[in-house]
């Protein structure tokens, strides 16, 4: 793009004249529009790297048509002509760029590898700029055409050779073809306008842009002008452009990758928001006070490095806050009207004001448009503060600090907002709250509490939590005089507080819980003096802990919940005696509580490190069976407590649970008890092949960071030799199968399960070995069993270079979902060898199967 | 009488619980109770508010998709193996036909409210039901495009 930039200007400047730009501007403006609908209609129908092919072999043809007509000495209207080309077709590459990457990254890739793509643009911005620098005063300006054509061949040729070792984009999805694509661009369109009608914030933006484009042209006519004055000679002034693409990049690639993120993080988005039109303002000042080559390049370092390095990245952000069907929309709007009407009308302006030959005359309403775009950028950033708090439910993926930092910046207008949003009693406004902590830590705890005097207990409650992390001491005397304004609930909440806190006030509100009716108050009161410690209340907290113990149903389950506290009790037999009725309890109570009640109870024992008895290991083992998944869950993670033996096999048995939550609670618990896990999985997956394939596709994901290439490697070549044992199987059963046998039936199902699943394994393991749409495709094929799929999915198989690790697996899933005929059934093979070899498996479930099977079969002779 | 292996080959041929793995469905099975239809019967009428599957274990039901639920003309039999009252399990609407027992029936049946649990405490039954009920619509949309090419031609 530095060599069509470059040629493109110097060309039109030097050989038709720069008077004709402004008359360029309209013409272009109309172009964009235009382009713009095409684009929209067709991009769409076909892949994005198929797309680029024709693009890319389009523009190459035409640069070379243009090569050999420039330099035959053709006709003067060549060179505002290759001069629109370029214009469009940077602004079409560019765009094209980003549907590119949309049709081959997920979302996750698309953030890590966007910065890396787009420094890899300035980069080779940079490069083309050495190369001009050097080498166009030789070469002769109309001759790097010669080598833009050249490395646009090259550009195709990189983008066909990705394709054909990747597979095609994984992400494209065809569009219906319909003939009312451009009715629909224009309703789009049409719906953009109406949004900026109703949003503030992209009325705003909108008028924003219209200034920008206007000041941004403006400059560039300026600069230009300076230039073609200047350098005499074009190849010169091609060289000087080549000079400027890498001041212009350079600068760009440097602020983009070590300053624009720590600006935003550390000033906001409306501060750095204002940063382009400002510096833009300081330019047109540059120029009216001398308008030469110092403050036209700092012009281009304008508009070339601190546009898209900062401005972009944060209009992008303004944009982020509107939910995600106007954001489309808007963007619409901004390619297919704002920019060609705003190209217009400065095309227009500068048309009449340089016959006025002198630059104040276009310099001076272009510091009109450079002050309109700063002062509408203001008003767009204290609507971004209104819109950001409007839509902040759909926007708490933002950086908590960073909004918090905008929210500061636009002003105290938004305090009084989110200070009526939390009034209002809704559950939002705890959201607000926590988004005032934030932003105001100094006003939040002022204006957070007589809220909490006047809302529901639930709301009063949550709000407490939220202004309790700013750890202000008037927070807790606050507490200490509100102590009893709202329910038990919130009583006990308030007395945790300050128990964390430590405030000598709180003292007698803690002794006082002691002998509260209520027993979650009475627990949270014992805990407070056990874990402070008030040592002088010791004795009488372990009493009443044991009264709790010997009382009601719901006394014993807030003692229980104690458990815990036991490892601050010094005296080793008291320790022991209060465990023991602890345990006692728990057997007494746990079978008559509700799922929840069970939670509770488990939920206690899960940081308990003390000694259980048989009977609680024989409830948590029970547990795990429960119909809850909370149950199961919280059963899992009291696994701590079971014997050696039993430990490992439950937990074996939980990964393959078929609730998310049991399953995490099981991996975390294997990464916090046993000291090297990797080492444990590859034993379990390789040598043991323990469990069923879905506690070793959960163990393999938990763990998969951190095992080493080689040894995924013997993963996938153990799993592939059993998923062939499993097929051959598969085959034999098939083989013998009629429908009488209703055990060899199902059988004949659990086996296709497992040779799936364990193809999953294989899958899973070679995630970190090779590219993800790989993966993705062979995955596929091997679900859906569709022949295009399955075609995809070999040849994907094909491109992995690792070729000893995938033949095998390529050959095993040829014969499996493929197959010219079934071979693996041998003469010797008969139906008993190998439900007996099967009966041996360690997978339970495969196992039962198996032998049921096989007794079955047994009868079956018997019988015959 | 079915045992744990018979019920889960039952489910698993079903359509709806096919796309269940046979792990998830020891659940399912579990939750399935046994009942009995007499021919003359109707194991629910047309417009009936519907909380039961019902798979075949034995006997034969006509289905029948007249208003009258008296009248017996059948669009379809449903022998042993097969499941009738399936779409009552994922939407809350009337039964869209009535079920006559033709021979003497035993049934495996499952109700909706302990399915519901199990959803809750293993989603990847919800998952498998969700799969195998797009299969059903791309097999229904399938086939009306091939009644259409055939209209067409004709």
């Amino acid at each position: 793009m530095a060599l069509g930039n470059a040629t493109a200007n110097a060309l039109f400047l030097k050989r038709f004249g720069i008077d004709y730009l402004p008359l360029v501007y309209l013409v272009q403006s109309g172009a964009f529009f235009i382009t713009s609908l095409v684009y929209a209609s067709v991009a769409d129908l076909i892949s994005a790297e198929r797309f680029f092919k024709i693009l890319f072999a389009l523009i190459a043809s035409l640069v070379l048509i243009f090569w050999v007509l420039i330099s035959q000495h053709a006709d003067p209207v060549l060179f505002p002509a290759y001069f629109l080309f370029y214009e469009l077709v940077s602004e079409v590459l560019l765009i094209h760029s980003a549907l590119y990457l949309n049709q081959n990254l997920n979302t996750l890739q698309a953030k890590r590898l966007s910065p890396i793509i787009f420094s890899g643009q300035q980069i080779g911005m940079i490069l083309g700029g050495l190369f001009l620098a050097t080498y166009a005063p030789v070469v002769g300006t109309s001759n790097i055409l010669a080598v833009w054509f050249i490395l646009l061949l090259l550009a195709l040729i990189l983008v066909a050779l990705r394709h054909k070792l990747n597979g095609p984009s994984p992400y494209y999805r065809p569009a219906r073809k319909s003939a009312h694509k451009l009715h629909h661009m224009s309703a789009q369109i049409k719906q953009g306008f109406r949004f900026a009608m109703s949003s503030e914030l992209l009325r705003f933006s909108t008028i924003a842009m219209v200034f920008m484009v206007i000041t941004y042209y403006i400059i560039s006519y300026s600069v230009k002008s300076v230039y073609t004055k200047t350098y005499a000679v074009e190849e010169d002034l091609t060289a000087f452009f080549g000079i400027l693409a890498i001041l212009t990049s350079g600068l760009a690639l440097v602020v983009q990758l070590f300053f624009t993120s720590r600006l935003i993080q550390r000033y906001g988005v409306p501060v750095v928001n204002l940063f382009f039109p400002a510096v833009s303002l300081g330019s047109f000042a540059g120029m009216i006070f001398h308008l030469g080559m110092p403050t036209a390049i700092f012009g281009s370092l304008n508009i070339k490095a601190v546009m898209p390095a900062i401005h972009n990245p944060v209009r992008t952000m303004f944009l982020n806050v509107l939910p995600q069907h106007i954001q489309g929309r808007a963007r619409a709007m901004s390619i297919a009207i704002v920019l060609p009407v705003s190209l217009f009308i400065c095309g227009i302006l500068l048309w009449f004001l340089q016959k006025l030959n002198d630059p104040v005359y276009f310099l001076i309403p272009g510091t009109v448009a450079a002050g309109s775009f700063l002062y509408y950028s203001i008003r767009m950033n204290r609507a971004y503060g209104k819109t950001l708090l409007t839509h902040l439910k759909e926007h708490l993926f933002l950086p908590e600090e960073q909004s918090a930092t905008s929210l500061r910046l636009t002003g105290n207008a938004n305090l009084t907002s989110i200070m009526d949003a939390i009034g209002c009693g809704k559950e939002s406004s705890v959201s607000f709250a926590r988004i005032l902590t934030e932003a105001y830590p100094e006003v939040a705890v002022k204006r957070i509490l007589p809220v909490i005097v006047c809302s529901t207990p639930k709301l009063a409650d949550q709000l407490l939590k939220t202004v309790a992390t700013t750890k202000d001491p008037a927070v807790y005397s606050f507490l200490v005089e509100n102590y009893m304004i709202h329910d038990n609930h919130f009583r006990t909440t308030a007395l945790r507080e300050l128990i964390g806190s430590r405030t000598e006030k709180a003292v007698p509100l803690v002794r006082q819980a002691l002998d509260d009716p209520n027993p979650r108050i009475c627990t949270t009161g014992i805990h407070g003096i056990l874990s402070w410690p008030l040592v002088k209340l010791q004795d009488r907290a372990v009493n009443r802990w044991k009264a709790l113990l010997n009382g009601s149903e719901k006394q014993q389950l807030a003692a229980i919940g104690l458990i815990e506290d036991i490892k601050y009790l010094e005296n080793s037999e008291i320790q022991e005696k209060i465990a023991e009725a602890c345990q006692v309890s728990t057997v007494r109570i746990y079978h008559s509580q509700n799922s929840a009640g069970k939670t509770y109870i488990l939920g206690s024992y899960i940081h308990w490190e003390g000694k259980c008895n048989p009977v609680i290991h024989k409830l948590i083992i029970g547990a795990m069976e429960h119909i809850d998944p909370e149950v199961r869950a919280a059963a899992v993670q009291c696994a701590h407590l079971l014997p050696q033996d039993q430990r490992l096999d439950k937990l074996e048995d939980a990964l393959s649970d078929g609730h998310a939550r049991v399953r995490d609670a099981a991996t975390h618990i294997l990464h916090k008890d046993i000291p090297d896990t990797v080492q444990l999985a590859t034993q379990w997956i390789i040598e043991e092949n323990r469990g069923s394939p879905r506690s070793q596709i959960t163990l393999l994901s938990a763990v998969i960071e951190h095992i080493p290439h080689v040894t995924l490697e013997l993963i996938i070549n153990k799993k592939i030799e059993d998923a062939r044992q499993i097929y051959r199987s598969l085959v034999a059963v098939r083989g013998r199968l009629d429908d009488n046998n209703r055990t060899l039936r199902l059988f004949q199902h659990v086996l296709e399960e497992r040779f799936q699943q364990i193809l999953e394994i294989i899958l899973t393991a070679m995630e970190p070995l090779c590219a993800p749409n790989v993966i993705s495709i062979i995955r596929a094929g091997i679900r859906t069993y569709d022949d295009r799929y399955m075609a995809n999915a070999c040849e994907a198989l094909n491109s992995i270079p690792n070729h000893a690790m995938t033949r095998p697996l390529g050959k095993l899933i040829q014969d499996a979902f493929m197959p010219r005929k079934e071979t693996y059934v041998s003469s010797d093979e008969n139906i008993e060898t190998v439900l007996e070899s099967l009966s041996m498996r360690p997978d339970s479930w495969l196992r039962e199967c198996a032998r049921a099977a096989l007794l079955n079969s047994k009868e079956r002779c018997g019988h015959g | 009488m079915a045992d744990l292996f018979d019920r889960i080959l039952f489910l698993k041929e079903c359509s709806i619980f096919s796309k269940v793995t046979t792990d998830d469905l020891r659940h399912v099975a579990q939750a399935l109770e046994e009942d009995v239809f007499f021919a003359g019967e109707r194991a629910f009428d047309i417009n009936d508010r519907g909380d039961h599957l019902y798979i075949v274990t034995e006997g034969k039901i006509g289905i029948s998709i007249d208003p009258d639920p008296s009248k017996k003309e059948y669009i379809a039999y449903v022998g042993p193996g097969e499941a009738f009252g399936e779409m009552n399990l994922v939407d809350d609407l009337p039964r869209s036909a009535t079920a006559h027992v033709i021979k003497d029936t035993r049934v495996l049946s499952l109700e909706k409210s302990r399915l519901g649990a199990l959803l809750l405490s293993y989603p990847e039954i919800g998952i498998g039901i969700m799969r195998a009920l797009s299969l059903k619509v791309r097999e229904s949309h399938a086939r009306t495009q091939s009644l259409k090419n055939d209209d067409t031609n004709q």
